[in-house]
């Protein structure tokens, strides 16, 4: 087993969403986003490493202890978040097949039904191998982005210093608005609501033990390195060709502009395919962190081991999600760019509360005894919500009145 | 039929109807069917106690004439609310863990009081439903489609509750119920719980019980278990262990630690373990036990009978028994079926199998499973250069192997 599972967890970040939310990131604001992007990248390792000491720990994951020590209504307060928002997730994956067949010139509706059923079949047929080796296809695309970057001869100067300090842009209000959203989607599609249930399950199915935690604490940090390492180069390489040139991104023909120069006529293909497997990774591994979750707050069995009969819940769960989000995704009017933010914003916007339990379980003695938080991650964590709660709440209000 | 989920929170008076808090929790007895010693009230967020012999009335409102202080709790004592609701247990019946959705209580007025039992527990939908407030809705919706649901109910004796890493508990009456388990099965759901309850279950089981139990966890929760135990507890369970699951753990522990534990061992099971660890370098000495019965050719089956039930009683398993010649080199085996088929004086050279199936400790293992299995065997003998016997290969201990290869 080459990869953990924080760097599992971490590629399956750039799922469509996440590669759209960075690529609208970089379009809209420039280089001035990737201050958001360094500081969620420290939030991201501190509130990964929580989760999967929490589970090391006590050997339940997230849902079980929420479910164990604040009841049913808190469990079904989360799952109705979780579900929501991974809806919206989901469905811009799907989303993002429709993109795929646009650039290919395929016939949508089709491609979308055979992603889904291959969706499907993965899920209940595939092994761990077969999972790590399309996440391995995935880099792919990502290199792609890296080259671009590159080639597209960015500011390099302006891209790192903005990792520290945002800078080097008129801040008008319009700007500021569109920091504020497009920031909290960044956010969103980075330390998700359902990667934070996920982490916890998986560490626990690999049976980690608590010997091993510093290696899994090094692993967890890694991970939150190595996933925003590659959307470092997304939003640099569409900052330099998209934003640079005033050049709005509403399709996947744009985006595949940001590749342009490293892949030139064949960025269009290669965004095509990159963004169809980005899609199906987040497709599979959100639809299953929902199902997983139910399981987990409502005691129901739920293991992909089991038959359909034995784990109905889960199943039927898992199922649901996927064809839901092709119905919906199959309106015309339901557009990977346009959704990509919104549903992250609505991702975000859950943390505040997960944070809340995951820092109250870190931090008691009695769950954890002397692996309990030093007093630097509590500060992180804590300061990480409380400015995404404001952010949240301003974004709503930007949203209603 | 009460339900604790429905109790919670009910308003506890007084007889001169001074309101003193709300029901917040109940403490109970584990015996065979379980009674509540002790309410816990909640007020301003300070928890008292009252016993229940001052509990005057119990249905519609509470009233009670005694107030204690801070609840605590006794031997064989656990809380409803802290230690049972909502916490996952193991369904002895159905051998699966469980969540428990809800507690179902008893009472009953007695000559000396209010004697309130816990009956079971609600492990169903229906007992989700009730805790949001929605059960009686989602019924009346169930009976209109004509659906019958009914509540998945389980009583006290069928389960047993595992997540109890709580400091105050302090049971001692679980082992009974533990006892209908097979250790693999209670292995399994340990590995689901924390450190500090597999301990606990562990010492209320009895070292005989807690050495299967462990021989069947997963390695890393073995190492983990080992590392925190102390040094003089670790060696009782070691000593009870195969030796060759005994050597493994040994080798997974820190130098230090491992000194200490064998410390504590008996000089016989440190000779069969330091015997096993000397050979453990190649992949087969890894695997193999000193738990084999090696027995004179010239003895009679009846000699062999008494041998097995002197010596063998502590084995996990006798599949064979080897035959050895005066210079002690193997020369025969026979198995329990060959030997109980003979008269009570016939000499072992006369009814053992000379045809031997035996390996060198450098063989690699999947040849000596492929041998197991093409002849037919339960385990095979490991001899050196001069046919002297030094170990022995069970299927069961290649079954790891085994499991690894057909399910990778």
């Amino acid at each position: 087993m080459v990869f953990g599972p924080a760097t599992i967890t971490a590629m399956a970040d750039n799922d469509a969403s996440g590669v759209a939310t960075y690529a609208i990131g970089g379009a809209k604001l420039g280089y001035p986003v990737l201050f958001v992007l360094g500081l969620v990248t420290v939030l991201l390792g501190v509130t990964q490493e929580m989760g999967m000491r929490l589970t090391l720990v006590t050997r339940k994951g997230l849902g079980d202890l929420i479910r164990e020590r604040k009841g049913v209504g808190a469990a079904l307060f989360f799952f109705v978040g979780l579900f929501v928002a991974n809806m919206g997730t989901i469905v811009v994956n799907v989303a993002a097949f429709k993109t795929t067949a646009g650039l290919l010139h395929l016939p949508a509706i089709p491609l979308v039904i055979i992603m889904v059923a291959v969706t499907f079949i993965f899920v209940i047929k595939g092994n761990y191998k077969l999972t790590q080796n399309i996440m391995l296809l995935s880099c792919i695309l990502y290199l792609a982005y890296i080259f671009s970057a590159f080639k597209s001869g960015p500011d390099w100067g302006a891209a790192v210093t903005n990792l520290f300090f945002p800078h080097g842009v008129q801040l008008t209000g319009e700007y500021i608005k569109n920091y504020i959203v497009i920031g909290l989607g960044v956010l969103g599609t980075t330390i998700t609501p359902w990667g934070q249930f996920f982490i916890s399950s998986f560490a626990y199915d690999k049976k980690i033990d608590k010997a091993r935690l510093k290696y899994s604490q090094f692993e967890t940090y890694a991970g939150a390195f190595l996933t925003d390492f590659f959307s470092f180069f997304m939003i640099v390489a569409t900052a330099a060709t998209l934003f640079a040139n005033k050049i709005p991104l509403f399709s996947g023909e744009q985006a595949a502009l940001a590749i342009k120069p490293f892949a030139g006529e064949l960025a269009a293909m290669l965004f095509a395919v990159g963004i169809m497997n980005a899609g199906f990774m987040g497709v599979v591994v959100v639809s299953l962190s929902t199902a997983y979750a139910f399981a987990e707050f409502f005691g129901l069995s739920g293991s992909l081991d089991t038959s359909f009969r034995q784990s109905k819940g889960f199943y039927i769960i898992f199922i649901a999600q996927l064809i839901i989000a092709s119905f919906v995704a199959l309106f015309p009017f339901i557009k990977l760019f346009q959704l990509a933010v919104a549903s992250q914003v609505l991702n975000a916007m859950l943390l505040p509360f997960i944070f809340y339990y995951l820092i109250k379980f870190t931090n008691s003695r009695e769950l954890m005894g002397e692996f309990v938080n030093k007093p630097w991650q509590r500060t992180v964590a804590v300061v990480g919500s409380i400015g995404i709660s404001v952010a949240s709440v301003i974004t709503l209000m930007l949203t209603f009145l | 039929m009460l339900y604790f989920s429905e109790l919670r929170g009910t308003p506890v008076k007084t007889p001169n109807n001074v309101y003193i808090g709300r029901l917040e929790d109940m403490i109970f007895n584990i015996a065979d069917v379980p009674q509540v010693t002790k309410l816990v009230i909640k007020h301003n967020n300070d928890l008292s106690t009252i016993n229940i012999k001052h509990v005057k009335t119990f249905r519609g409102e509470i009233v009670v004439d005694c107030k204690n202080g801070h609840p605590v709790l006794e031997e064989n004592e656990l809380y409803i609310g802290r230690n049972l609701l909502d916490k996952q247990i193991i369904d002895l019946v159905g051998n699966k863990m469980v969540r428990v959705n809800d507690v179902v209580l008893l009472d009953r007025l007695k000559q000396d009081g209010y004697g309130i039992y816990v009956m079971g527990v609600d492990i169903g939908t229906l007992g989700l439903f009730r805790r949001i407030y929605l059960e009686d809705i989602v019924q009346k919706i169930l009976s209109i489609l004509s659906v019958k649901v009914s509540s998945q109910f389980l009583s006290w004796a069928d389960i047993q509750p595992l997540e109890l890493s709580s400091g105050e508990v302090k049971l001692k009456k679980s082992e009974a119920k533990l006892k209908k388990m097979r250790p693999e099965d209670l292995a399994d759901y340990l590995e689901r719980t924390s450190e500090m309850t597999v301990h606990h279950v562990l010492k209320v089981l009895g070292t005989s019980r807690a050495t299967d139990v462990v021989e069947n966890l997963d390695v890393n929760y073995q190492k983990d278990l080992f590392t925190h135990w102390k040094s003089e507890e670790a060696a009782e369970i070691i000593e009870r262990m195969d030796p060759d699951e005994a050597v493994d753990i040994l080798l997974m522990l820190s130098k230090e630690k491992k000194e200490e534990v064998e410390g504590f061992l008996s000089d016989e099971t440190k000779k069969k373990i330091f015997h096993l660890m000397r050979l453990s370098h190649t992949a087969v000495g890894n695997l193999i036990t000193t738990d084999y019965l090696t027995v004179d050719s010239h003895k009679t089956a009846f000699e062999v009978l008494n041998r097995i039930r002197k010596d063998t009683a502590h084995y996990s398993s006798l599949p064979t028994i080897h035959v050895l010649n005066d210079k002690d080199q193997l020369v025969g085996v026979f198995n329990l079926h060959e030997l109980i088929m003979q008269k009570n004086d016939t000499p072992v050279y006369k009814f053992m199998n000379q045809n031997l199936v035996e390996i060198l400790l450098t063989t690699p293992v999947h040849i000596a499973v492929h041998k197991m299995l093409k002849y037919h065997v339960d385990s095979v003998p490991v001899v050196d250069n001069d046919r002297h016997m030094i170990g022995l290969l069970t299927i069961d201990d290649a079954s790891e192997y085994i499991e690894k290869k057909l399910f990778k």
